[in-house]
């Protein structure tokens, strides 16, 4: 069964109450309790909780009953009824607002009250039932709007107060900053500002802006809790109220700090790939280079290539302390880095691998050192970390870049090591480029002069040969009958032919050095004697200028090509009396078990230690301040039909001091040719 | 008239020398660049015209031609240089105030008469006492 709803009555005369009581119990409802002032209405209301107060309007005391009436309603949320002898206009309109669920005025008819009774309990349910919905709507769209506000990443949300205090707080908001909700809200905004932007006060001016507009927005540095910078873009927005007063204001901080560092370092890479495009010659490049990395992304930048002879040579070091600079270059100077080191530069030349230090201990120093001396210059750098990235281009380690860290010690990330790796690459490209340039630039000017020399060679004997047959035609007339006289023409042919057998051997020049540039240079090989063969050189080229001692056993066999080998020492002789014309030379013979050594000596200018190196290549000559006849592929081809031969050919020189060529036969040649021969 | 010829090559030296006395000039002969500097030195008429090959033993064309321009005795003589590979020379070459004109090598003989002829009239006489033979 239904309890019966209490109801309370709030009544100063007692037989008004005691007659409500009575027609309350006939429409079968319980009353709870019966109040005579307000301040026993409201403390029997919190006792009872009566389901309905029915207050007489016109109680006497402390509290009148509209002060009852609001009472009960805002502290217990029950309906209330008021009962009122006369309708005074003045109660009336005070009574409304309380906004009572019924007015019934006394004398009231049993019924009359039963029905505004049953009515004020009905509507009491209905809304109470329809406020609960709402404030389930509600929580429901604030839990939504907390996770919404939650789950947004990279951005901070919250809201100030109209002074520019933390209201509010996101869990974006305390990763991005790194500040607790309890340890920011109450805190002003400026706290997040640079002392820089403090002292321009920016603060105040975005609060201004954002009131003034509406909303302001900007993007700059701004500080951690850690004091860390953080690059962010912050939308402050003015919050009103419904009247369109200021209430405070929603804030939203977006972290950018990754972002604006891939931007600086994709800037920083487009400006020192500007700089390393913008000239061939690299050494004044990695030197501007360098500058660019001081003091961007390091203290201290130093570049170090290896040269042809394979010593490590520093070409450039740049210090953010230009006087220091000066000095760190002595340092380089004074103890240059040895390949054979086992750490640092040396280590990343030779194996290709980087090399990085957070924290660079003393012991590292120590073992670094040369000496004592070396040891306390180190120290006095104060070097806390570096990283030395090699320089590779196309396989190969050119040399490479360190940057290194005086001031504090860096957490090296693998961002910072990857910044590091690609300029490197861009660096060891660039320096490729322009060496490659450079090869091609000598290779040009080689070329260009063996162009001359060959047009020369070839244009001398083609010249005395059209000459001579353009002079002998003139002195022939068809209409006369008339040649010239036999002996002029005899002196012509004789001397054309000549023409004619020295541009044979220049040809057959220029095609031995195409076939031993394709690898078809094509062998006889017999079973000759060399001696035979230099004895007859010998004594094809002494005369009373030619000084040509052969030094040699009676016979030296082996599996060699006959025509080929003559041409080589043809050559060689031919190149003793070119180069020191009037001076002895000799050749020495000797037999080992496996080969034969044939060492060719001269008395002439010598070779130096540089063209040395190249003059095995085409198109080279030892001498080229003067001309030499010939077209400088002599050697070229020496060397080409001596590697045919499975064997070597070396020169030493000394200027001043002559020239020796050493030439190693292996007697029965190469294995493929015993495997041919067999 | 006498025509200065600086030429290396032995063959090429006497087919100019057997040209030259056919068109009646007097020919010198020199190998190399200096020996041309020292036989000017000693030459009482200096020649009208030089024949200059440019790549020779001892000094070549482009010193001999450096040298010629700077001395105020010798600058004025014409020059006829001759070349084989044209484009890559006249880079190096030394130009100076006296007239310089090139011959590629191989040379044409009517080319080469009509350049020396050009700078040097032969002498009457002679030319026409050496023109029928040759």
């Amino acid at each position: 069964m239904k309890p019966k709803p209490k109801i309370l009555i709030v009544e100063d005369e007692n037989n008004v109450a005691l007659n409500i009581e009575q027609c309350l119990q006939n429409l079968d409802y319980k009353v709870c309790g019966i109040a005579s002032t307000g301040q026993e209405a409201v403390e029997k209301t919190h006792s009872f909780h009566p389901n309905l107060v029915l207050i007489d309007i016109q109680l006497k005391g402390h509290l009148s009953g509209t002060e009852v009436a609001e009472k009960i309603i805002s502290k217990f949320d029950i309906p209330i009824i008021f009962l009122t002898a006369y309708a005074d206009l003045k109660i009336l309109q005070r009574a409304k607002t309380v906004q009572p669920f019924g007015y019934i005025l006394k004398p009231f008819k049993e019924n009359e009250l039963g029905t505004t009774i049953e009515i004020a309990l009905y509507r009491s349910r209905h809304q109470k039932i329809r406020n609960q919905q709402l404030k389930l709507a509600l929580h429901r769209a604030e839990e939504q709007y907390r996770l919404l506000i939650e789950s947004v990443k990279d951005y901070a949300i919250f809201m100030l107060d109209a002074k520019g205090h933390v209201a509010t707080w996101n869990s974006e908001a305390e990763r991005i900053s790194g500040y607790s909700r309890d340890e920011i809200v109450g805190k002003h905004f400026s706290i997040f500002l640079t002392p820089e932007s403090i002292e321009k006060e920016d603060a105040q001016k975005y609060l201004e802006t954002a009131i003034e507009t509406g909303r302001t927005e900007n993007e700059g540095w701004h500080l951690r809790k850690d004091g860390s910078l953080l690059w962010a873009t912050i939308i402050l927005a003015r919050v009103n109220d419904d009247h369109g007063n200021l209430i405070g204001f929603s804030k939203i901080i977006r972290d950018l700090t990754e972002r604006k560092k891939w931007e600086d370092r994709q800037k920083f890479l487009m400006d020192a790939t500007e700089i390393l495009t913008s000239s061939l010659d690299y050494y004044e490049t990695l030197n501007r280079v360098a500058h660019v990395v001081v003091p961007t992304l390091a203290d201290w930048c130093c570049i170090h290539l290896l040269d042809e002879r394979n010593n490590i040579q520093c070409v450039s070091v740049a210090h953010k302390n230009p006087e220091l600079e000066q000095w760190a270059t002595e340092i380089q100077k004074r103890y240059p880095v040895d390949l054979k080191g086992t750490h640092g530069i040396a280590n990343v030349i030779r194996t290709g691998k980087p090399d990085f230090c957070a924290e660079v201990p003393d012991q590292l120093l120590i073992e670094n050192a040369y000496n004592e001396e070396h040891l306390s210059m180190m120290r006095s750098v104060n070097l806390k970390s570096y990283m030395t990235i090699p320089l590779l281009a196309r396989g190969r380690i050119l040399g490479c870049l360190s940057l290194l860290y005086s001031e504090q010690k860096r957490d090296l990330t693998e961002k910072d090591l990857e910044l590091a790796t690609e300029l490197a690459r861009r660096a060891a490209m660039a320096i490729d480029n322009a060496k490659l340039y450079e090869e091609a630039q000598t290779a040009i000017r080689a070329r260009d002069e063996f162009l001359s020399i060959a047009s020369h060679e070839l244009k001398t004997p083609i010249s005395s040969l059209k000459l001579q047959l353009q002079m002998t035609q003139r002195g022939i007339n068809l209409s006369e009958n008339k040649t010239p006289p036999v002996h002029k023409l005899f002196r012509a042919v004789d001397l054309s032919a000549k023409q004619v057998d020295r541009l044979t051997l220049l040809v057959d020049e220029l095609l031995d050095v195409s076939k031993i540039r394709s690898g078809k240079l094509s062998f006889n090989f017999e079973e000759i004697d060399l001696v035979e063969i230099l004895k007859e050189i010998q004594e094809r080229f002494c005369n009373e200028i030619v000084h040509f001692e052969l030094i040699a056993p009676p016979h030296v066999l082996g599996h060699w090509d006959r025509f080929r080998l003559e041409q080589v020492f043809v050559n060689l002789v031919g190149n003793a009396i070119k180069y020191a014309p009037g001076k002895p030379f000799r050749i020495e013979i000797n037999q080992t078990f496996q080969d034969a050594i044939i060492t060719v000596q001269d008395e002439g200018p010598g070779i130096d230690k540089e063209k040395q190196r190249r003059i095995f290549n085409r198109f080279e000559r030892g001498d080229t301040s003067e001309r030499i006849s010939g077209l400088g592929l002599g050697l070229f081809i020496a060397k080409g039909v001596i590697s045919g031969h499975g064997g070597s050919i070396d020169v030493e020189s000394e200027l001043g001091k002559g020239t020796k060529f050493t030439i190693v036969l292996p007697l029965q040649g190469t294995k493929e040719q015993m495997e041919l021969a067999s | 008239m006498k025509i200065l010829i600086v030429e290396d090559d032995e063959d090429l030296r006497i087919s100019f020398s057997q040209l030259l006395e056919l068109e009646g000039y007097e020919p010198i002969c020199a190998c190399h660049g200096q020996e041309a500097l020292d036989i000017l030195k000693n030459m009482q008429e200096l020649p009208s015209l030089i024949l200059l090959d440019l790549m020779m033993p001892i000094m070549d064309g482009f010193t001999f031609r450096k040298i010629q321009v700077q001395d105020p005795h010798l600058s004025q003589i014409p020059i006829v240089i001759m070349t084989a590979h044209r484009n890559v020379d006249i880079q190096k070459i030394k130009t100076g105030t006296s007239p310089m004109v090139y011959m590629q090598k191989p040379v044409d003989l009517d080319e080469m008469i009509s350049i020396i002829h050009h700078f040097s009239k032969p002498l009457e006489e002679t030319a026409s006492k050496a023109l029928p033979v040759v």
